[in-house]
């Protein structure tokens, strides 16, 4: 199998620069990163790529009990990083894309130079002394709002939005997919991320983390970033001054200084 | 191995004995019952003095209990004599010190002064 | 942007009064003029928000002439709101603070939108929309759901993001129609789908069944094909096979999860009816054609999503059940004679046991024509003994080979089970009286205990056998000896002797072809074989013989045939085979722990061990196997030696299963279980490969660091 296809894997960037690897989190694609990895690129390889399921992944690849949890999406990640061979990579992972990130470095530590979690939260719901932010009926009630968008989200797969007056910047043709994901892998997806718990995964990492919390976040509130801080040793913390669960989005400059000065130190 | 409350003390202690082995073959059916084996208890006891095993499986149990509980508001402790398997289980994953009692009468002790 | 005023994708919304392309006010620089909204709203530059940091200069507020459009802005019966584009509210119409029960103090300047829905929009917002509308700059009527005073209110949002004024800011127009019709129509399809989905999982469930019992065989084999099939993908969390007893009477045979108890009043109705539903179990009777076999007792999950049990399938499920019981009883009336048939037929083989390895070599002589007299041969004389013989015929040719066989016979039939090697050696020389050419054979003769590596050996005029320890030098073992069969001088009485392995340490067994050599000397021929012998010891037991017979007959002296035997101790073992089905972790607890208490465990250790072990087990059994009954899981303990002066004992418990590793450290119980086994053994490794995963426990006999 080509794992390059499977993953959609753009490469860009300085050819021989130190790696940069951004992985999407739940719900979209690596157009998350538009605003923030251009920026990478002059000093940089730039390595972006789409989750099994997700933006042009090959939906084919997706197996259900492999990416029944987070560790076939992380054995992704690094059958990924074997195949473009690459020198210890800085992996910047985007909500359930961070602790992704934290079980293949756990797994296979020599591929990774640095991890950058935005957003990460090694358990959404909340369990005796720990505050995830979410109960299980509430993970429940998720997954049922999915079951119910389930024409709703068939709709945006089909061609509906063909009037769509302006696109700053972007052809129609690159945003085709964007969050708009397999229903059914969606709905899958979601379950898989949800209800993950990875705190038990935190200490076994040694990579040197950076956690990148947004100042308000209803996905992954602001002590759950510190929780991970917390469990990662050696880790940063830098809170962003933005609200919502995509800095790399709304805050992309902040995002961008943070991750540069980070690397700079 | 079994599991059944006994009938409700005056003040709302309810008491769950729980016997035998409860590991990960026979603690999945019994999860989805911890919410009704506790509901409308106003203090619960899960006296595991007669339970020869307690496996990650039986922690679940353990905690899945402990958590219905605390949804109704119902103090909650295990009674598990030190120096008994099912102790040294909640001792290793560290819900001892916050449940763990060493007999009924504690378990009704720390209930009273919890409710 | 480009106006809509027709709205043309939206045609089943022509009542749309604020469809969020039309957030725009006449002097909007994109949107110079609308004449075809008069009323349309000031939005945002309502009077409240002078302030309003995107809207730096609107010199005519709060004069604007069209003060009415905020109005029906306001009135408007769609929600309509606009915000930062980081979600914060910026205004809200009334129709949304009524719907949220919200004053628009409450809202404006501190809420997000996402605050306002139910958490499966939040996170839907948060994970899809609000990167959609950022990327895409608009979203089109996705459903959602808002909180209100009186429960979710089903809604369609509509949204799009946009240049505010002339400055650089951005704003988002949102637009919230409900959507109760709309919202009941999705799910009744999605109900619908539901429905076809689950009649096709049922009918695939009731194929798997089929197909399963069709298969098995036994009546046990029978309750495993249901318990695997009709349990849990029928829906069911526990589930429990009750046969019918020769008395006539029901009782538990195999279960999955915990028992299923038959709660009165089941029988008469469960005999004569169908499947019937006792509080929340379905008892399902197993009907033959002339009796009922059983009844299955199931636990129905009645979880969150659970489905609802389905008669008809269930009905089947018992029909076909009674049937395979109906053939299992006929078949298991022939089985007992099948299975002594076929012990029979495989008495010649050579036996199979993970306590022990072997390796042979056998070498013609020169002539090949000429058939010699060597033999090898390893056998069990009970459970816990392996007995092994290299021995050697005088003479060659076909009178010499038939006599070796007879005398190979003859060594098994005489070395039963209790009977030492000298005892043996005795019997021999009674049938060497009787067989001619068997007489003044040599042979060694070697009897291991499994149990703990104790070995009996005696020597009937044959070489000394060779010891090879795991750790330390050669030796030849000269204890035993006596004259070859049949030639007795004095007393009929044979000597034996004994010798202790540890685990790993072998024994070599060979005749006389290895070291005899026209130039050379026994003696000289003895001490080359104990130093070729020597750096072997790190290689694999077919190697050793291999390098031995390859380093001393290759060099075209050797012309008598050649016979070798290595015999190896793994030490004492534990191994099964457990199917994966948890219900047989209790009495694997039991046997390991029985197995580390003959191995003199403390009881604290023991009990640690199996509870790590039993984790083991129950995280291969859910996690290795895939949940694929028909995979198997093994168990192995041993006792080896740690490395150092002290040597103390050390236990290995390997648990292997054929799944992969990394597909499970989510959730939290496995990552307790595996907490467990760290907290109680000294080391947990994992051995991932391409076959499986091996799970390796090792921890000290005694004292151990937990």
């Amino acid at each position: 199998m080509d794992v390059l296809r499977r993953n959609n894997v753009t490469v860009t960037g300085r050819p021989g620069g130190p790696p940069v690897v951004f992985a999407h989190g739940f719900g979209c694609d690596q157009l998350m990163w538009r605003h923030v990895a251009p920026a990478f690129e002059a000093d940089h390889r730039v390595v972006l790529f789409d989750h099994v399921g997700a933006g042009g992944s090959d939906l084919a690849a997706y197996d259900p009990v492999r990416h029944s949890s987070l560790d076939g999406y992380a054995a992704d990640v690094l059958e990924v990083l074997e195949a473009l061979d690459l020198p210890p990579a800085v992996f910047v992972g985007h909500s359930v894309s961070a602790m992704i990130g934290v079980l293949a470095a756990a797994e296979r530590p020599e591929r990774f130079a640095h991890l950058v979690l935005v957003g990460p939260s090694p358990r959404y719901v909340d369990d005796t002394g720990y505050r995830g932010g979410f109960s299980r009926e509430e993970i429940d009630e998720l997954l049922a709002t999915m079951d119910d968008n389930y024409l709703g989200w068939s709709a945006h797969v089909a061609p509906m939005i063909m009037g769509v007056p302006e696109r700053p910047e972007l052809g129609r043709e690159l945003t085709d997919s964007f969050c708009r994901t397999d229903p059914a892998i969606a709905r899958r997806f979601a379950r898989t991320t949800f209800l993950s718990d990875n705190r038990a995964d935190l200490p076994r990492v040694r990579t040197p983390a950076l956690v990148l919390q947004s100042r308000e976040d209803v996905i992954a509130p602001p002590e759950v970033g510190r929780y991970v801080h917390e469990h990662l040793a050696g880790s940063e913390m830098v809170v962003l001054d933005t609200t919502g669960h995509c800095p790399n989005l709304s805050a992309p400059e902040q995002v961008v200084a943070a991750v540069a000065d980070y690397l700079a130190a | 191995m079994t599991l059944r409350a006994l009938p409700d003390e005056a003040d709302g202690l309810r008491v769950l004995v729980a016997t035998g082995e409860l590991d990960a073959a026979v603690v999945p059916a019994l999860l989805p019952r911890a919410a009704s084996l506790v509901a409308g208890a106003r203090a619960v006891a899960l006296d595991l003095s007669g339970a020869t095993f307690l496996d990650s499986g039986g922690v679940r149990l353990v905690d899945q209990l402990a958590r219905a509980c605390a949804d109704g508001g119902a103090p909650f402790r295990v009674v598990a004599p030190r120096g008994t398997r099912p102790r040294r289980v909640l001792e290793l994953v560290g819900m001892a010190d916050a449940l763990a009692v060493d007999d009924l009468g504690a378990a009704v002790t720390a209930l009273r002064a919890a409710g | 942007m480009t106006g809509h005023p027709e709205h043309p994708e939206h045609p089943e919304h022509p009542e749309h009064p604020e469809h969020p392309e039309h957030p725009e006010h006449p002097e909007h620089p994109e949107h110079p003029e609308h004449p075809e909204h008069p009323e349309h709203p000031e939005h945002p530059e309502h009077p409240e928000h002078p302030e309003h940091p995107e809207h730096p200069e609107h010199p005519e507020h709060p004069e604007h002439p069209e003060r009415s459009a905020r109005e029906a802005w306001e009135r408007s019966p769609s929600a309509l709101l606009t915000l930062r584009p980081d979600g914060t509210v910026l205004d809200a119409n009334r129709t949304l603070l009524d719907w949220a029960g919200l004053e628009r103090e409450d809202v404006v300047g501190s809420r997000t939108l996402s605050g306002l829905l139910t958490v499966g929009g939040r996170i839907f917002w948060e994970t899809h929309l609000a990167p959609l509308l950022l990327v895409e700059r608009r979203l089109d009527e996705v459903a959602v759901e808002v909180r209100t005073p009186r429960g979710r209110l089903p809604v369609l949002m509509s949204a799009v993001l946009t240049t505010a004024g002339d400055g650089p800011a951005e704003v988002v127009h949102v637009a919230l129609s409900s959507a109760g019709d709309r919202s009941r129509y999705e799910r009744e399809l999605v109900a619908a789908r539901r429905e076809a989905e689950r009649s096709e999982t049922r009918l695939r469930a009731l194929q798997a069944v089929t197909a399963a019992l069709s298969r098995a065989v036994g009546v046990d084999g029978v309750a495993d094909a249901l318990l695997r099939t009709a349990v849990a993908p029928l829906g069911a969390s526990a589930g429990t096979v009750w046969l019918t007893g020769e008395d006539g009477g029901l009782s538990p045979r195999r279960s999955t999860g915990a028992v299923v108890e038959l709660r009165p009043p089941p029988f008469g109705e469960v005999v004569h009816g169908e499947p019937v539903l006792v509080g929340e179990d379905l008892l399902v009777p197993l009907r033959g054609q002339t009796a009922l076999h059983g009844v299955l007792a199931l636990t129905l999950d009645r979880g969150a999503g659970a489905e609802p049990p389905s008669v008809d399938v269930h009905t089947a499920v018992g029909q076909q059940a009674g049937l395979a019981l109906d053939r299992a009883h006929r078949y298991e009336e022939r089985a007992g004679i099948a299975e002594q048939l076929q012990r029979s037929l495989l008495a010649g083989e050579h036996p199979h046991d993970e306590r022990f390895t072997f390796a042979t070599v056998y070498r013609p002589g020169v002539e090949a024509l000429e058939v010699g007299g060597d033999w090898f041969d390893v056998f069990t004389a009970g459970e816990d003994v392996v007995s092994v013989v290299v021995g050697d015929v005088v003479g060659r040719g076909l009178g010499a080979a038939v006599a070796m066989g007879q005398l190979r016979s003859a060594v098994r039939a005489v070395a039963d089970p209790g009977t030492g090697p000298a005892q043996v050696l005795s019997r021999l020389d009674r049938f060497v009286d009787q067989v001619e050419a068997a007489r003044t054979a040599t042979l060694v003769h070697a009897q291991l205990d499994l149990g703990d590596g104790c070995v009996r050996y005696a020597c009937a005029g044959h070489l000394p056998p060779l010891l090879l320890p795991a750790q330390g030098a050669p030796r030849y073992l000269w204890g035993g000896r006596s004259t070859p069969l049949g030639v007795v001088l004095g007393t009929r009485d044979r000597g034996e002797d004994t010798v202790q392995l540890g685990p790993g340490d072998r024994l070599l067994l060979y005749t006389d072809g290895l070291v005899e050599r026209r130039e050379q000397g026994l003696d000289e021929g003895l001490d080359v074989l104990l130093s070729t012998a020597a750096p072997l010891h790190g290689l694999g037991a077919q190697e050793v013989v291999e390098s031995l017979t390859g380093a001393l007959l290759d060099d075209g002296n050797a012309r008598d045939d050649v016979c070798v035997l290595l015999l190896s101790w793994s030490g004492p073992v534990l191994e099964r085979r457990v199917a994966a089905d948890l219900t047989g972790l209790s009495p694997l607890r039991r046997e390991l722990g029985a197995w580390l208490a003959e191995r003199g465990a403390e009881e604290e250790t023991a009990e640690d061990l199996v509870l790590a072990a039993s984790e083991a087990v129950a995280n291969a059994v859910e996690h290795g196997c895939g949940g694929r009954p028909e995979q198997h899981v093994t168990v192995r303990a041993e006792l080896t030696r740690a490395a150092g002066p002290a040597r103390d004992p050390v236990v290995l418990i390997t648990v292997a299963d054929p799944g992969r590793w990394r597909a499970r450290t989510a959730s939290d119980e496995r990552g307790r279980g595996l907490g467990i086994m760290r907290a109680v053994v000294d080391e947990v490794r994992v051995e991932p490969s391409d076959t499986g995963t091996r799970l390796v426990l090792r921890h000290a006999l005694r004292g151990g660091a937990a």
